[in-house]
């Protein structure tokens, strides 16, 4: 008999059978122990990892309620249940939080998994500040954030903002003449 | 830039040029991307917000493309203005709705155009005319690199640009196509011809954008997935299918001039007659007349006016652009009157300029 293997990452070998039920459809899926820890269900099987459980007969029956809605991203607090909610994601570190949740959701969008396109590359430090920097916008944002802060009287942000206006405006001077 | 400037220049993707310019409008590419760092809009504060702002600015100094560019601070501009720059296909509904810290940079000639706070913090869009996606990708994908290279963009080795909606992630690319099938709307099978799209994974939309119907036979059709395909393999089913699709247009074109070429050349003259001499004219009127008008360009049937006066007049026309020229608060009665008034002038002037040129 074949072992049965993890249908999330493909190489793990499957050791129980996952049954989600959500909006009253049922969905079950073999998963390997790391996948299934992923996906908040803790394994005990006679103290020991059932890796030589094999086959539909012999895997375990786990019955996933609402324990993936309390999943939480650490760092922007959105619950799985909330994304759910409004579809939207909070910060990058959902992706890491929810990622087991959302591999399937993804797979059902777009038919895949994988990224295959553009890959992000951040330029050279000093590439980053080459070139002579034009606009005049960031001065301006700075100068309506300035008034707006006076006007609050917030004078240790205006000191900060007043500092950061300053160093623009000198860098830019500089670049001129240089020019 | 100012506002003012803006309403006056016609966008260099209504020019009217580039491939199949008499079935496809413009194209359009877009790329959802986010810092790191930062919580996405749904999640953030307005601190967040202003440091989505400084570090996007900032960055883009350094951006040959960009530096040159207008940056309009939604927080500014009144609710009319920023309708005018959704008008304009230069922000998003959202972003108009949004208001907050958001803003956008645009470039002189309207081709490229870079959102901030959005749903994303940055979309990058560039506009073509004609069916040119290829190029606006290369546009958009140098100015992506620039711009973006020198941010800390969150990115995932396995799912690629990570986006606030999951329909966006991998690419993060929207590609879309302003077509104009008059013909298989006339002949009755735009529906069928549209239907299968969803098959190979594209939308169909109307002229104003998601939910919104189709009027004066203008849709928009548009990659749905991002993921687990390249930038360039989404560019090339879109444009393999749109080819079909204008194909059938052309099919139909000739069909209707074939079988009934009175009806059509009557409908068409008809409706240059009405867009000449109309006191009142709504929105929706403007945009059947003009639809009709447009067939009658492209396939021949009239001589003028141009393309691109059609073109300038899809955005001139609407709400905010009326209510900018008149530099008034306009009812929509008023305004039904200003741009019948407009179109009038616009097309009197179109024919005085083709009647002396032709001697
Ligand atoms: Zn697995
Ligand atoms: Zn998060």
């Amino acid at each position: 008999m074949s072992k049965r293997v993890c249908e999330r990452c493909n190489t793990g070998a499957a050791i129980l059978r996952l049954i989600s039920v959500k909006e009253n459809t049922e969905k079950v899926e073999y998963l390997c122990a790391n996948c299934a820890r992923a996906e908040g269900v803790e394994i005990v099987v006679g103290g020991k990892e059932a890796a030589q459980v094999s086959g539909s007969g012999e895997t375990e029956e786990v019955e996933k309620g609402s324990r993936e809605d309390s999943v939480m991203c650490p760092s922007c607090r959105l619950t799985f249940a909330r994304f759910k909610e409004r579809y939207r994601l909070g910060c990058a570190e959902c992706f890491d939080a929810f990622r087991p949740l959302l591999i399937p959701l993804l797979k059902k969008v777009h038919g895949a998994e994988r990224h295959r396109g553009k890959r992000f590359a951040r330029l050279a430090d000093e590439d980053i500040t080459s070139g002579t920097p034009r606009g005049t916008w960031m001065l301006e944002l700075l100068k309506r954030r300035l008034q707006a802060a006076v006007e609050r009287e917030e004078f240790e942000e205006a000191a900060r903002l007043r500092d950061r206006i300053e160093a623009i405006s000198k860098e830019s001077n500089v670049e001129r003449t240089a020019e | 830039m100012t506002l003012d400037a803006l309403v006056r220049q016609t966008p260099m993707w209504l020019d009217g040029s580039g491939a199949y310019a008499d079935v496809i409008v413009s194209s359009r590419v877009r790329l959802a991307r986010n810092l790191r760092h930062i919580p996405f809009s749904s999640q953030n504060k307005t601190a967040d917000e202003e440091r989505v702002v400084d570090e996007v600015l900032s960055a883009a100094q350094h951006v040959r493309d960009l530096n040159q560019s207008t940056y309009f601070d939604m927080k500014q501009l009144e609710e009319h203005d920023r309708q005018l720059l959704v008008e304009r296909h230069l922000i998003s509904p959202a972003l108009a709705l949004r208001g907050g810290n958001g803003g956008v940079m645009v470039d002189q000639d309207e081709r490229l155009s870079v959102m901030v706070n959005e749903e994303d913090h940055l979309r990058l869009q560039a506009l073509t005319a004609g069916f040119e996606p290829q190029a606006a990708w290369q546009m958009l994908d140098k100015v992506d690199t620039e711009l973006c290279g020198r941010l800390d963009i969150a990115y995932d080795a396995d799912l690629g640009y990570l986006t606030a909606c999951p329909t966006n992630v991998g690419t993060g690319l929207r590609a879309s196509i302003l077509i104009h099938l008059p013909g298989l709307v006339l002949v009755q099978t735009v529906d069928q011809v549209l239907n299968g799209i969803a098959q190979v994974g594209l939308t169909v939309r109307g002229f104003y954008g998601e939910g919104t119907e189709v009027v004066g036979s203008l849709f928009q059709i548009s990659n749905q997935i991002t993921l687990g395909k390249s930038e360039p393999e989404i560019l090339e089913t879109l444009e393999r299918v749109v080819r079909q699709i204008i194909d059938f247009e052309y099919s139909a074109r000739q069909t209707l001039l074939r079988d009934a070429r009175a009806q059509i050349e009557d409908k068409i003259w008809r409706s240059l007659g009405i867009l000449a001499n109309a006191r009142v004219l709504s929105g929706q009127e403007f945009m059947n007349l003009a639809s009709a008008v447009r067939l009658g360009v492209s396939t021949g049937v009239l001589k003028d006016p141009s393309l691109v006066l059609l073109n300038e007049l899809l955005v001139r026309v609407q709400p905010s652009h009326i209510q900018r020229m008149a530099g008034s608060r306009l009812d929509s009665d008023q305004r039904d009157q200003n741009r019948a008034e407009y179109v009038r002038e616009r097309f009197a002037s179109a024919s005085t300029t083709s009647r002396q040129t032709r001697g």
